[in-house]
């Protein structure tokens, strides 16, 4: 007897759609349909069934496991109930999620929490993690890095210099219990090259053009002491730590790594690090008797330079790693100043050090 | 071919977005916990759901792949270019030693050098003969390559690991990229059905690289002239190959029609640059109190130099706001080139008696791309359901199927299903969409 049609099949053969008849029995479904003037009759067992698409606001779509392409279309939700028990679990294919808002919202509030769990276990754990790497892997690390960044420039090895320096670095960390002594490199850069960083294996570098820029001796010694801050808290290790875990994470929850985000997130915590390291470099150049007004006044000569930066370069440095130079001064500022300060070098080894590019050499690493 | 009375058909679209935020958020979730593992599984179903979004005649597509297949396709592809890659790991080792050799070699060299130049400092009245050598020998520590201060072996070694790592650069940059379009194109098609007929598509993406690689090559040699040649015949390349069920795409191009749209677009960016140059000229004379614009092009130069010399803001505003009006407008006035580029590849491409209707327009192509691109920006990608939403719908809105689809005599496609997946696309983050 002709069954009343109550689906759309194809036959995985042609584009050619038909209106069939279905039939549910207790183990397989039988499918009829007109073709060329006769009713083709399809018995399908329920185990070759699969549901390619739930039935929800749109029609269910279910396929023969064998019969490639062949598809039949149900609106009608009483004869999918009836079909649905017949069809091996492992073979309903989802494809949207059939949750009300509700448990959408309660999703989107899952998510953003583990993402935030996750980076902020990121972040919890990289000051651990870089405390914990091998001293010779942090050193390869920190060489590494340097090399590719100072490729093709020399390092500053004026004798008289370099004993300047020496003597500041040694009166800077006298008071300090190391456990590991800084590296510290001046390298030959432009004038307008002012910068200094530590980087991985207690290296610090200082580009030739900040000792130019400095007018005396308190203010580099500012300066270095805010990078021993950096290199005293293994900054440089947490912050490549850093980077990578959210970038893993970033990657593992969308896919790809969000540069844009990602970026931010680590502004926020590169932001941090610079308070904390001026905040270990006061307490360093306090304990060495030496004024911390020399960190605050280099920044303020920072402050005003970047106020007559050309309009690229402001947008260049619109996206800084650095805070906001004012709340940095402010911070350093209120610091009560030690009434026994001196000067962190005489007047001739101040000299001394400014002539230190007068001789160069290539980079040594080793020592 | 279509004719006036062709039948239009649309295609539509009916994805929601909170369906699609839904299958977003449940990606985050489980791709965090399996620390990204789950991307291959969650990236199926969201396709899923969005290729049945479409349909043509009531009739919904549908999006067969599975994660399992993307995951072994990822799996395969790292592999394979891992043992590929065992000669690059080789030779960065190699140069790596060498750099370290050539540090050492500088330094020795700078030491000696400092350890003569004393000499010629004490001997400030001897004959100039007398100093040569020792002058000659310090400048020779700056002018000689220390490259040739290796031995023989060490230099071939250097040029080999060279040449080996600037070869690998090209193939991941350039030539990969290709392959993984055509791989991720030639999946797409075999997973995606419509009425149970599937897609299918033949060749091989690696001699698709090398295609792409040649017709890139011809577009820099030629200063792009070849680009719309190049960009036309890559898509005929990939559609001579391209089945819907048994019926092979054929595409012919209008290689007239991308050309002049390519001048245009290129003529409209000098054009517009050079008013910018010349009213910032203009400005910069103005500033400088050059009150009337001279005849002579040579004074006007002299003067425009006069003015950068004096002032380094000058320089800015000739160098640095032409040059970001020739990028602005350049990045702009390609849209036009793009749109020209979609409507010729889909008005001019044919399944048997089933066209394409498109009417893709440049300005709405930029506004569309440009709207996508600060969504996700200013949402971090949170936002990437919803600029789904946009491209499906642009889509929907501009293209649409011509010819009588019931009418089509189109059976079952016939080959192999791609059975590893998208490979190295995975791999690059490289997502091809057929819509």
């Amino acid at each position: 007897m002709p069954t009343p049609p109550s689906a759309r099949f194809f036959d995985g053969k042609s584009l050619q759609p038909y209106d069939a008849g279905v039939i549910v029995e207790d183990q397989s479904i039988t499918i009829t349909y007109p073709q060329n003037g006769q009713d083709v009759v399809l018995h399908w067992p329920a185990k070759q069934l699969q549901i390619m698409e739930q039935l929800s606001e749109r029609p269910a779509v279910i396929a023969h496991r064998e019969l490639i392409g062949a598809r039949l279309i149900i609106s009608d939700s009483a004869l999918y109930q009836a079909i649905l028990p017949l069809v091996p679990k492992k073979q309903i294919k989802v494809a949207g999620l059939s949750h009300s808002w509700r448990w959408m919202v309660w999703l989107f509030i899952i998510s953003i929490a583990l993402l935030g769990l996750a980076l902020w276990g990121v972040q919890q754990s990289a000051p651990l993690l870089a405390r914990h790497i091998p001293e010779n892997w942090d050193n390869k690390l920190g060489q590494r890095l340097i090399r590719a960044f100072a490729a093709g420039h020399e390092e500053c090895v004026a004798p008289q210099g370099k004993a300047a320096l020496n003597v500041m670095i040694t009166k800077l960390t006298a008071p300090l219990t190391l456990q590991k002594p800084f590296k510290v490199k001046v390298l030959k850069f432009n004038k307008k090259d002012i910068n200094a960083f530590s980087v991985s294996g207690n290296y610090i570098i200082i580009m030739s053009g900040l000792i130019d820029f400095a007018d005396n001796a308190d203010e580099l010694a500012g300066v270095l002491a805010h990078e021993m801050g950096h290199a005293i808290e293994h900054h440089p290790t947490q912050s490549l730590l850093r980077q990578l875990g959210i970038k893993i994470m970033m990657t593992a929850a969308f896919g790809s790594s969000m540069d844009f985000g990602t970026k931010l997130l680590i502004l926020k915590h590169s932001r941090d690090d610079e308070y904390q390291a001026d905040d270990i470099g006061v307490k360093i150049l306090s304990q060495a008797n030496i004024s911390p007004q020399g960190l605050s006044h280099f920044l303020e000569k920072m402050q005003q330079k970047s106020l007559h930066l050309p309009l690229q370069e402001f947008w260049l440095d619109y996206f800084n790693t650095h805070p906001a130079l004012e709340d940095r001064i402010q911070r350093i500022k209120v610091v009560k100043i030690n009434p026994q300060t001196q000067p962190a070098l005489t007047a001739q080894q101040w000299q001394d050090l400014k002539n230190i590019c007068q001789e160069t050499a290539p980079l040594s690493l080793q020592k | 071919m279509q004719t006036q009375n062709t039948p239009n058909e649309p295609i539509s679209y009916d994805g929601r977005v909170g369906q699609l935020y839904k299958i977003f958020f449940l990606n985050i979730i489980l791709g965090i916990i399996t620390l990204g593992i789950y991307h291959f599984w969650g990236k199926t179903r969201y396709r899923r759901y969005e290729t049945s979004s479409f349909s043509l005649l009531k009739d919904r597509f549908e999006y067969t792949g599975y994660g399992g297949e993307l995951f072994w396709g990822f799996i395969k592809a790292i592999v394979i270019l891992g043992i590929l890659s065992i000669p690059l790991f080789w030779s960065l080792v190699l140069f790596d030693d060498i750099s370290d050799q050539l540090k050492d070699i500088e330094k020795s060299t700078k030491a000696a050098a400092v350890e003569i130049a004393p000499h010629q400092g004490t001997a400030p009245n001897a004959a100039p003969n007398a100093t040569a050598p020792t002058a000659a020998g310090v400048g020779e520590t700056h002018e000689t390559n220390p490259i040739d201060k290796l031995s023989p072996e060490d230099q071939d070694t250097f040029y080999t690991a060279l040449w080996i790592i600037i070869g690998y650069w090209l193939f991941y940059a350039i030539y990969i990229p290709f392959v993984a379009v055509y791989g991720s194109l030639r999946y797409r098609a075999s997973r995606t059905r419509w009425r149970g007929i599937r897609g299918h598509m033949t060749g091989s993406s690696i001699i698709y690289g090398f295609v792409g690689l040649w017709h890139l090559f011809w577009k820099v040699v030629t200063l792009s002239l070849w680009l719309p040649f190049g960009d036309a015949m890559l898509f005929k390349y990939k559609m001579k190959r391209l089945t819907f069920g048994n019926q092979p795409a054929e595409f012919t191009p209008q290689y007239g029609t991308l050309f002049w749209s390519h001048i245009s677009t290129l003529l409209v960016t000098a054009v517009l640059t050079s008013v910018v140059f010349a009213l910032c000229v203009a400005y910069v004379l103005h500033l400088n109190a050059v009150s009337a614009i001279p005849n002579d092009v040579h004074v006007i130069f002299e003067k425009i130099a006069q003015a950068i010399n004096h002032d380094v803001h000058n320089k800015s505003i000739l160098v640095f706001i032409p040059l970001l009006s020739l990028i602005i407008i350049g990045f702009i006035s390609r849209f036009w080139y793009r749109a020209t580029l979609v409507r010729v590849q889909y008005n001019n491409l044919h399944f048997g008696n089933l066209g394409f209707r498109c009417r893709i327009g440049g300005f709405a192509l930029f506004r569309q791309q440009l709207g996508n691109f600060f969504i996700l920006l200013l949402t971090l990608r949170l936002a990437t359901p919803w600029v789904t939403q946009r491209r499906q719908r642009f889509f929907c809105k501009n293209v649409q199927v011509t010819g009588e689809v019931d009418k089509a005599a189109i059976g079952q496609a016939v080959g192999e299903k791609d059975k590893w997946g998208e490979g190295v696309s995975s791999a690059f983050d490289i997502n091809i969409g057929l819509f």
